[in-house]
């Protein structure tokens, strides 16, 4: 892993169209504005993490049982019901 | 030509080619699983499981989010379409990846993270709606105490 001292204000290009710069410093905690193409999602890491934390328990599902069934069954009558 | 894969959940099931869709970026977590089937079974009431044909042992229950969630909505970027090569006169299936542990009550659904299927290329896609403000892990049966209530 490349590691970088900056200053705020300066900025690191990642590629041609990758710019993350350094905006502020303030105790332990930066601030960082990114410029980056549309098609190159960015977002904090630990939203990434949790979506994969969700799938990985998800991978381990049973199958649903008679009673989850019968309990979303009488559910979606009341929401019919109701809409 | 029919081809077979022994499951975990479901036997041995036969599939043929065209019955594979693929996730060319595999999903968060299991990047290296490209190419599922979707299963529909009896006993399974609303629920699919997306079967994963890499690895037999890996399926993921999934629901139709309007099932549960009558407001489910949002809009695809350019570059998801664009990922999906969807027209525009096109229209995505849309699953949500279901947690199912032994308790109805703890089953929950993942509205955050939607699975975007378009079904005429076979192409799938976990997209991530960042800004919606959608949770990871929806209980779907939200109101399982009212209605206990209500029938007794």
């Amino acid at each position: 892993m490349l590691v970088f001292s900056r200053k705020s204000g300066e900025s690191l290009m990642i590629g041609d169209d990758v710019e993350i710069k350094v905006v502020s410093v303030h105790h332990d905690q930066v601030r960082l504005a990114i410029r980056a193409p549309r098609q190159i999602p960015v977002h904090r890491r630990e939203v990434f993490e949790a979506i994969v934390r969700q799938n990985q328990l998800a991978s381990q599902s049973v199958v649903p049982s008679r009673e989850l069934l019968s309990k979303l069954g009488s559910e979606s009558n009341r929401r019919a019901e109701k809409g | 030509m029919t081809k077979r894969l022994s499951t975990v959940h479901f036997g041995e099931i036969e599939f043929i080619d065209s019955d594979i869709i693929r996730f060319p970026k595999g999903l968060p977590g299991f990047e290296r699983l490209k190419r599922f089937l979707l299963i529909d079974g009896k006993g399974l009431g609303p629920f699919k499981f997306l079967q994963s044909l890499d690895e037999p042992a890996i399926s993921f229950p999934l629901l139709a989010p309007n099932l549960v969630w009558t407001e489910y909505r949002f809009k695809l970027t350019r570059q998801q379409r664009r990922e999906l090569v969807l027209g525009e006169e096109e229209r995505e299936l849309v699953y949500c990846i279901v947690t199912l542990s032994g308790q109805p009550q703890s089953t929950t659904v993942n509205l955050f993270a939607p699975l975007v299927i378009n079904s005429s290329r076979m192409l799938g896609l976990q997209v991530i709606l960042l800004e919606s403000g959608y949770p990871v892990a929806q209980p779907i049966l939200l109101d399982a105490q009212a209605a206990e209530t209500a029938r007794a």
